[in-house]
């Protein structure tokens, strides 16, 4: 199975870096442009659209592994947030409800693979864990979300811990407006409700709760792509960057730095790897835990990488054309999508506590 | 390119394994050992003798030689269930995890029949002597010697900071046999009779007041020819194995029982009305599970006879991490009284220093990872 999986990310990894090169990447960020109708194309004919379908919804059926392993070819190749967002939010949300019966969301369906409806995402809340302080888990205040919306967006996900509502645009109970972001070029938007939320239609249901935890999955794995990206670039620079007349990874300095950013790589890789084997075995306990744990640990880790790769680098590193700083907004993104450092840890708690606490079992 | 990669798997017979052994605690409790030292290494022993005789003790070791002809999942299950149960840990794991898998590494037939069985009954204990006064970090420095005399090797020098030393029949010890050589050539991995004459043992105390390691002094010992491992000269890589070997159970094994100390510092934050702990435990609990994980990955690594080499030291790096962490995480949030007293947390802090020194420090772990993970030459200065 691993080995299947390989080949799709391999795959896709090629396809994707095709299109977004860095000089593209740069000009969409420093412009907050969103990629163009062609570019956006090419990424629909490598079938991004539905890596997160049932193979019964016309998908490819990627298991959680799958879904991980594409989330690292994201991550390493920066593919834009509302991209991410319908692939693994809003057309899975639209596919659930159509078998669910709801025949516009079936229309939706069939023109958003077609690329002719066009959807965003939005966080939105829910109740805060004991001791959070009020941070919310899937990282939105209660008065506005924050959203990623592609710029013709006829449709919104709101997704936020075991519940999410799917709204045409324009809404009567939404309003919507385009902020300056930290990373631009994503489409970063802010909703607020007008009048009451529970006028939204929400979903629940174990298929709404797989399908957010299939989300979440992915975007673990898109961090992990991001810092494994980041501590390969930095690597290959050490070792040629010469200064005091020998490479700078030959400074044990240096080279300890990197030694920390791979333990943290690789301590992602192992968690990403249990999720996937306790997911397949169908051992929902474990997979579920290690899912939360990874939700602190992976954009930490990811930020933590981006931030020792932009010190290796130095003046190089603080510069714009070199590009670190893509991932490293990258990183405080999905940082934000779990809620926070302190509600993403706080999450990691509240889960351990009320799950009991008997650690063999083999989990 | 690939991001997942193996992790253990428990088979069926693990799972039977697993609910037989979880009977087999339950109704076999014996609480928790004495504190003095003595008396606590005697009970410890005799637990150890217990769970062989249950038949639990080398189960991945073939069964000629004493074990159960398992594989490491089923060692895998044993140690999670013990750790689980909250009951004493072996007190022969030096032997157990380390010794045991070395001879069948690289042991003669005959050393494996000698020394393997009473390993899993706790009937001959064992240390490991590497480090030396003058090779701490640097272990290629080691300088107690071997002569070569006759069919043995007489051996002078000084180990230290050997645990267990004062309670082991046997040390597998690291000596420079080649006269002239320097650095990781010219050393011998050897099998040192603790009862031998010229063999003297001095405890010291720890900074936790804990008479846990000693020096041993080695004047003119004898060390029969059968008693080396492998090839004379050849034992850098063998103490390297060694190491490794002490990753994958051993850190399953802490894994758990930290597990179980966070959740006791749960349980008090609660019972004291400590708030806004949420995020701070729940950082280290997110660590722990990382280190699972990791553990679980180099265990079907070790399984499947494909450990990269120096990967393990991603292990002890995430080990220390975590340890240190949690402790200190508990010293912040138990406040400045708690901090005040000799207690089960202060003293786990204070332990907690030694877990980025004991079995390489967290430098050489770092070294390791640059220069064998990342090929990077030249870093160690």
């Amino acid at each position: 199975m691993i080995a299947d999986i390989e080949a799709i990310e391999d795959g896709l990894d090629r396809a994707l870096s095709s299109v977004l090169s860095l000089p593209l990447l740069l000009e969409h960020a420093a412009r907050d442009q969103q990629m163009n109708v062609a570019a956006e194309d090419v990424v629909r004919r490598v079938g991004w659209f539905v890596v997160a379908l049932e193979e019964s919804d016309g998908g490819i059926g990627l298991d959680a592994g799958g879904l991980i392993s594409v989330g690292a070819a994201a991550g390493r190749r920066l593919v834009p947030i509302p991209l991410r967002e319908e692939a693994v939010a809003v057309i899975p949300l639209l596919a659930l409800l159509a078998r669910r019966g709801d025949h516009q969301a079936a229309a939706w369906l069939a023109e958003a693979l077609e690329g002719h409806t066009r959807g965003g995402t939005a966080l939105a809340p829910t109740p805060a864990p004991h001791g959070a302080n009020g941070v919310a888990r899937d990282g939105a205040s209660t008065s506005t979300l924050p959203a990623w919306l592609p710029p013709d967006a006829s449709l919104i996900a709101l997704v936020g811990g075991d519940r999410a509502a799917i709204e045409s645009l324009p809404s009567p109970a939404l309003a919507i407006a385009a902020v300056a972001a930290l990373d631009p070029g994503q489409g970063f938007s802010e909703v607020s409700f007008v009048g009451d939320e529970s006028k939204l239609r929400w979903l629940e249901g174990p298929d709404v709760s797989l399908l957010l935890r299939r989300r979440r999955a992915f975007l673990v794995g898109e961090a992990f792509g991001c810092a494994e990206k980041c501590l390969e670039r930095t690597v290959e620079y050490a070792r040629n960057r010469e200064q005091f007349g020998r490479p700078l990874a030959t400074f044990q300095a240096v080279a300890h730095q990197l030694a920390d950013m791979t333990m943290q790589v690789e301590s992602l890789r192992s968690a990403l790897s249990r999720l996937d084997e306790s997911w397949r075995e169908n051992d929902t306990e474990t997979a579920d835990k290690v899912l939360i744990a990874l939700g602190w640990a992976a954009p930490a880790f990811a930020r933590s990488v981006c931030e020792a790769a932009i010190q290796l680098h130095g003046g190089t590193g603080f510069t714009w054309e070199y590009g670190l700083h893509l991932h490293y907004r990258r990183a405080l993104q999905l940082e934000a999508a779990f809620g926070g450092v302190r509600g993403s840890a706080a999450a990691v708690a509240q889960h351990h506590v009320a799950t009991g606490r008997r650690p063999a079992d083999g989990k | 390119m690939t991001t997942l990669v193996p992790t253990l798997r428990f088979t069926d017979e693990d799972q039977v394994l697993r609910t037989r052994l979880r009977l087999w605690l339950q109704e076999h409790e014996v609480g928790e050992p004495p504190r003095e030292h003595h008396a606590r290494n005697t009970a410890l022993i005799a637990w150890q003798r217990t769970l062989h005789e249950a038949g639990f003790i080398g189960l991945s070791l073939p069964r000629e030689y004493g074990g159960a002809g398992r594989t490491l999942s089923a060692e895998a299950v044993f140690a999670e269930e013990l750790a689980a149960s909250r009951m004493p840990e072996l007190i022969n794991r030096v032997g157990l995890f380390t010794v045991a898998p070395l001879l069948m590494d690289f042991g003669t037939p005959e050393q494996r029949r000698r020394f393997i069985s009473p390993i899993l009954g706790g009937d001959e204990l064992w240390c490991q002597g590497f480090s030396e006064p003058g090779a701490g970090s640097d272990l290629a420095a080691v300088s107690t010697r071997g002569r070569r005399e006759a069919e043995s090797l007489v051996i002078t020098g000084q180990k230290v900071w050997t645990s267990r030393a004062d309670i082991s029949r046997w040390c597998a010890a690291l000596i420079r046999s080649e006269p002239g050589s320097t650095r990781h050539q010219g050393l011998t991995f050897v099998i040192i009779d603790m009862h031998s004459p010229g063999v003297l043992v001095r405890p010291m105390y720890t900074m936790a007041r804990d008479e846990h390691f000693s020096e041993v002094f080695l004047d003119e010992v004898q060390v029969q020819a059968q008693n080396i491992v492998g090839s004379p000269g050849d034992g850098w890589r063998i103490a390297m194995a060694m190491l490794s070997y002490e990753r994958g159970l051993f850190t399953l094994e802490r894994q758990i029982r930290l597990q179980h100390r966070l959740d006791d510092l749960v349980e008090r934050l609660q019972l004291c009305g400590v708030n806004d702990w949420y995020h701070d435990i729940g950082r280290v609990q997110a660590l722990l599970e990382l280190l699972r994980a990791q553990v679980y990955r180099t265990l079907a690594a070790q399984q499947s006879g494909r450990t990269q080499p120096g990967s393990t030291s991603i292990d002890k790096l995430l080990l220390a991490r975590v340890y240190q962490e949690l402790f200190s995480v508990a010293h912040e949030l138990l406040g400045p009284n708690a901090a005040l007293e000799d207690t089960e947390w202060t003293h786990d802090l204070l332990v907690s220093r030694s877990v980025s020194i004991y079995s390489g420090t967290s430098e050489i772990q770092r070294n390791v990872i640059a220069s064998q993970l990342l090929g990077i030459r030249g870093a160690m200065r």
